[in-house]
């Protein structure tokens, strides 16, 4: 079942183009990773999905309906755009009172999440008062205030330091783990790769992949083979006849434009003994560079060429 | 209802917004001592409530905040996020300023009283509640402060931010509706803040020297419907514009 669902969506500010036609599905109880370079349309995308942005064409569904078209739209969906979105002079239990209240959600449910996110102690302190890590929490807390099977989250580890950005990979994991779909935007392309079912992948406001990390990686052109043998000539003149390429390293030849299996197959055929035959997978991070690179706003001389 | 509960809960837990309603009702209370304490003779209602007028440009200002703060420190995206019907969180809005203004006006004509009595009997005077058009000095108090926070509410939809708003307000009532009034003849007729001087005034008058005056149920009539106006105009504004 899908319950994201957007539809040619198309943004302008004055007449830059933010997002631009994009179309994609989210499907249900799964982690979808929302990826794209600074500048790409992600917030923007999240603001459209949430009815915060008017689109100039197109439009989004959450669990088939127009957001505002949902009956108690807390208990569909929960976001966190921007842990900043609070008043400073509100303390925060009254910052999820005001919340809850608007889709008649019992105040009972404010202190579950309050203990949730740990911030029992601090809920009767102003928010101003908090630190990043604090407010993200806080933040989180009102997503799940209505216990929603959808959670969208914009950068939720942005600004972070290492011992909330380990907070917020569990978190995620515990959300996926109940069965909630989540669609996260984040830089975090290694915690992403541990987490993301499904990944969109954006540039320049436009859909650059709809896919999956394993069907990411194993496309991208940095995937090979590294392959050990005594006849290790023979098997690479035998590998480029066959139309792949064949890179020396140490004692090995790491083989792109083949899989591990199609190697072995070659060198049984050619009676060439091996010793080693590893399939060397692309990250993440070096998969999504490669995806996008040339749609990144901001590029330093160095990415440039490394890019080119 | 769960929409204003929400409203009210937001209002009741900024300082800010309550300190306002509370300086609204002091002011006029301060002012019905120097009324209590300086005039000779039987004291009116109008006159111990001549604070009123001030009273009014706070509840104006909160009128703005009530939206302004919501667009300055961007949570109106967690309320649309949690209401994207945005007009019914304006409506609920509306309903707080209104119930806001109501509470205040009360408040402060009861301690006005209580307190310019007393001045006055200090002085050997008394505060006479049996005057004639005391009742509409009462009631129009309470119309007139609810009018100008629907006015201020108005305005801070429209222009959705806090400053500006509270500077449009405060020029309009102080400078702009002052001008114009004095430089087109029966132009105060029209003007939405002046169109209401005898709503809570205690002798009715034609003529305030400004032109000819509209009668207090036909001019809380008018006043009330440009404020409700401007607050249509905001919902279209808000409705069709980025949060």
């Amino acid at each position: 079942m899908l319950v994201i669902k957007s539809d040619g969506l198309t943004k302008k500010f004055g007449s830059k183009t933010v997002v631009d036609s994009l179309s994609f599905e989210v499907a249900s109880g799964v982690v979808t990773g929302f990826l794209g370079p600074n500048g790409s349309g992600k917030s923007t995308t999240m603001r459209l999905i949430m009815g915060l942005d008017l689109p100039n064409a197109g439009g989004s569904l959450l669990n088939g309906k127009r957001i505002n078209e949902l009956a108690s739209p807390m208990r569909e969906v929960g976001v966190l755009l921007d842990a900043d979105y609070v008043h400073p002079k509100r303390t925060a239990r009254n910052h999820l009172w005001a919340l809850a209240a608007s889709n008649s959600i019992p105040k009972s449910r404010v202190e579950e999440v309050l203990a949730l996110v740990g911030l029992t102690e601090v809920a009767g302190k102003r928010v101003g008062n908090f630190s990043l890590g604090m407010k993200q929490r806080l933040g989180i807390a009102a997503t799940l205030l209505g216990d929603p099977s959808i959670v969208i989250l914009d950068e939720p580890a942005n600004g972070l330091d290492p011992e909330g950005v380990h907070w917020i990979r569990n978190f995620l994991s515990y959300l996926a783990d109940q069965g909630r779909t989540v669609f996260v935007s984040s830089h975090l392309l290694s915690e992403m790769a541990l987490m993301a079912s499904a990944l969109i992948i954006i540039g320049n406001g436009r859909l650059i992949a709809e896919t999956s990390v394993k069907e990411l990686t194993s496309n991208s052109s940095g995937a090979s083979v590294f392959v050990r043998s005594p006849l290790v000539a023979e098997l690479s003149a035998a590998l480029v006849t066959a139309g792949a390429k064949v890179v020396n390293d140490n004692d090995g030849v790491v083989v792109t434009g083949m899989d591990a299996a199609q190697v072995g197959h070659l060198a049984f055929e050619h009676r060439i003994e091996i010793h080693e035959l590893s399939p060397r997978t692309t990250t993440l991070e070096e998969a999504f560079l490669e995806l996008t690179a040339g749609f990144q706003e901001y590029q330093t001389e160095q990415n440039r060429e490394v890019l080119s | 209802m769960a929409q204003v509960h929400s409203e009210w809960i937001k209002f009741r837990s900024v300082r800010s917004t309550v300190v306002l309603a509370i300086i609204s009702v002091f002011i006029c209370v301060g002012v019905a001592v120097i009324a209590g304490s300086n005039t000779v003779g039987p004291i009116s209602a109008s006159n111990v409530l001549l604070g009123v007028q001030i009273s009014s440009l706070f509840i104006m200002v909160l009128g703005v905040q009530i939206i302004g703060q919501e667009y300055r420190f961007s949570t109106i995206r967690s309320t649309f996020s949690a209401t994207p019907r945005r007009e019914r969180v304006i409506i609920a809005k509306l309903v707080v300023v209104i119930a806001a203004a109501a509470v205040a006006a009360v408040t402060l004509i009861a301690l006005s009283l209580g307190a310019g009595a007393l001045a006055s009997s200090i002085q050997g005077n008394t505060l006479d509640l049996g005057l004639p058009g005391t009742t509409r000095v009462l009631l129009g108090t309470v119309v007139v402060l609810v009018i100008n926070g629907i006015f201020g509410f108005g305005v801070g939809c429209i222009v959705r931010q806090p400053i500006a708003g509270i500077v449009i307000v405060l020029v309009w009532a102080n400078v702009i509706e002052n001008v114009l009034a004095g430089l087109v003849e029966g132009a105060a007729r029209w003007l939405p803040l002046f169109s209401m001087a005898n709503v809570n005034a205690q002798s009715m008058s034609n003529d305030f020297g400004i032109g000819n005056l509209m009668s207090p149920v036909i001019g809380g009539l008018y006043g009330a419907s440009i404020a409700l106006a401007l607050v249509a105009i905001g919902i279209f504004r808000i409705r069709s514009t980025d949060a």
